[in-house]
């Protein structure tokens, strides 16, 4: 188990979500079935960019959304990717990537849904976290139905000390605006004359 | 999956489960058919419904008649958009909780929401898949409705299906939980989460012939006159009782009622349920309480499976930091009921297949305590 000074380390290096990071996120990390790989042992040029981000269905979407504005059909959110410092040298090696969705929260601790996203093809958990790591203004997105990455891995430094990361990181969902909430109303009203277009109404 | 089709004279219940949930295949005579509820077996996208009825090859799916959602959770619901799709004649049912704008505005909700949904996105596959069929308006259940009634000429026996919930005072407490996940102006667009219990969940008398079946779907009991089993039994007057029962919710405490299985059920009735490991159901206890009702108890599975194997590391990690862990979509096992309607007094002939069991009461004695 690493000290939770280190994992500290880890999360504290992680840094705001913004468009201008994506850019940040595709060099540092590449998504795959098997071990996933970051750092600059590797030239960013060599590794998958968008297209594999896709792949780890984890494409980021804008959580600005303006008042009036329609969040983008397609979009993804994903969780704030932690970054380390390019540092010749330093590799992490990611073994598992669930997404996780929040079901029921206990005091302190939550319930939740787990999808393998390392191999798909793994059937879905649902577990309780007894003991998790979370900067504190996580804890504010802990609720029933909110997002959550969960990462371990194993981080190897210059110096070639090798230490072992779990990282759960809470993603910033947007928010609900008037707009979208009133086309999801005028999209129910469209299903209910569906609904109704026979004429079949119970008794 | 088995592959032996009943014959025209044959009335069939097949209850499979745990995909991710149950579902209910009927066969309604002369091969046609209708699905209650639908789950997708572990590593697999079509619903346990689809392979089983073209397993048989002889156009079983094209007859499916009906297909009803009891409700709206996932693990009751769970393919049955590709089920819809690949059964062209089928008429869609679900309860008439779910035609209310309140609802509908909640699934559309969930198609813009960026975090996607769970149960309700599930509903907004059935609505495109319903949308350029003749036939849009799902057959709305309430308590005490006719949903399917065949007995014309050309049927082998007469078959009815009824719905017996939910009742009014359901309705308005199913309702009041939906208002309630509406989103609001400036909250996160969270995933919804379905709530329990379940109010709006649609329990199903069918009379084919001579046998009487009761379908308990997620039914829970609730001590009010006016909900949950004890408005089923105000509301039924139907003799003689059942010899078949879905029994409701996994057998959990909360959905049963003594009443039911003495004013409802045969002596000895066949009852079957399906495993639910995220809520750890049936526990042991259910299934001692059960075996004393009925002498007659069948599981289509022990479970779930186990979890997947994992880099030791990464074991140890969730170990460290997980209380508990579930599967939750497992390979599901089949209890099939078969009853000819020939003779004067239709024998059942019960099969289990793919790790369904008999509960076994003695076995249950020598096991520990939940």
């Amino acid at each position: 188990m690493p000290p939770k000074s280190q994992i500290k380390f880890f999360l504290q290096s992680s840094t705001k979500t913004s468009s201008d990071q994506i850019h940040q996120t595709q060099v540092l990390f590449e998504f795959g079935p098997a071990s996933l790989a970051y750092g600059n042992n590797t030239e960013s040029g060599q590794l998958n960019t968008l297209s594999t981000a896709k792949q780890a269905d984890t494409v980021l979407a804008s959580v600005q959304e303006i008042e009036g504005e329609q969040v983008p059909r397609d979009a993804r959110v994903s969780p704030e990717v932690p970054q380390l410092p390019k540092e010749p040298g330093r590799t992490l090696q990611i073994k598992q990537l669930w997404e996780g969705t929040v079901t029921e929260l206990r005091g302190k601790t939550f319930l939740a849904l787990l999808k393998d996203k390392s191999q798909p093809d793994n059937p879905a958990e649902q577990v309780e976290f007894e003991s998790v790591e979370l900067r504190d203004d996580d804890w504010a997105l802990v609720a029933p139905g909110s997002i959550f990455y969960w990462m371990i891995g194993t981080e190897r430094t210059p110096s070639g000390q090798v230490r072992n990361i779990s990282n759960v990181e809470f993603s910033r969902l947007p928010l609900w605006t008037r707009s979208s909430l009133k086309s999801a109303a005028q999209k129910g009203s469209c299903a209910e004359q569906l609904f109704h277009a026979n004429g079949n109404h119970p008794s | 999956m088995e592959t032996t089709p009943p014959r025209p004279d044959e009335f069939e219940i097949s209850l499979f489960g745990p995909g991710k949930g149950e579902c209910v295949v009927i066969h309604l005579g002369n091969n046609d058919w209708c699905v209650v509820d639908s789950c997708v077996a572990r590593g697999k996208t079509d619903s346990v419904a689809v392979e089983y009825l073209a397993g048989f090859n002889n156009d079983a799916l094209r007859n499916v008649r009906l297909v009803i959602a009891s409700h709206w959770h996932d693990d009751h619901i769970g393919g049955m958009g590709s089920l819809l799709s690949q059964a062209p004649n089928a008429v869609f049912s679900c309860s008439v909780a779910l035609e209310h704008p309140e609802f509908l505005t909640l699934i559309s909700a969930a198609n813009e929401n960026v975090a996607g949904s769970s149960g309700v996105e599930e509903f907004a596959k059935i609505l495109k898949v319903l949308e350029p069929r003749e036939r849009t308006t799902p057959i709305f259940a309430v308590e005490n409705r006719v949903l399917l009634s065949v007995s014309d000429a050309n049927s082998s026996f007469p078959i009815t299906l009824r719905s017996l919930s939910p009742s009014d005072r359901t309705l308005f407490l199913a309702l009041s939980q939906i208002k309630g996940f509406l989103p609001q102006v400036g909250q996160p667009q969270r995933r919804i989460i379905a709530p329990y219990p379940n109010h709006a969940s649609v329990v199903i008398w069918v009379v084919a012939g001579p046998i009487r079946a009761l379908l308990g779907a997620d039914l829970e009991h609730t001590r009010r006159s006016d909900q949950g089993w004890t408005a089923v039994l105000a509301c039924h007057s139907d003799n003689p009782p059942a010899s078949f029962f879905k029994v409701p919710h996994h057998g959990s405490p909360t959905s049963d009622n003594a009443d039911v299985w003495t004013r409802m059920l045969d002596t000895n009735p066949i009852a079957v349920l399906t495993p639910y490991s995220p809520a750890r159901l049936p526990r042991n206890s259910d299934l001692k309480r059960l075996c004393r009702r009925t002498a007659s108890l069948y599981c289509t599975a022990m479970g779930s499976g186990q979890p997947p194997k994992r880099d030791p590391s990464v074991e140890k990690a969730m170990k460290r930091q997980l209380s508990e862990r579930r599967i939750i979509s497992g390979r599901p096992g089949h209890v099939r009921v078969r009853w000819s309607t020939n003779g004067e007094k239709p024998v059942a002939q019960i099969e289990t297949f793919n790790g369904a069991y008999h509960v076994n009461p003695a076995i249950l004695k020598s096991t520990p305590p939940d």
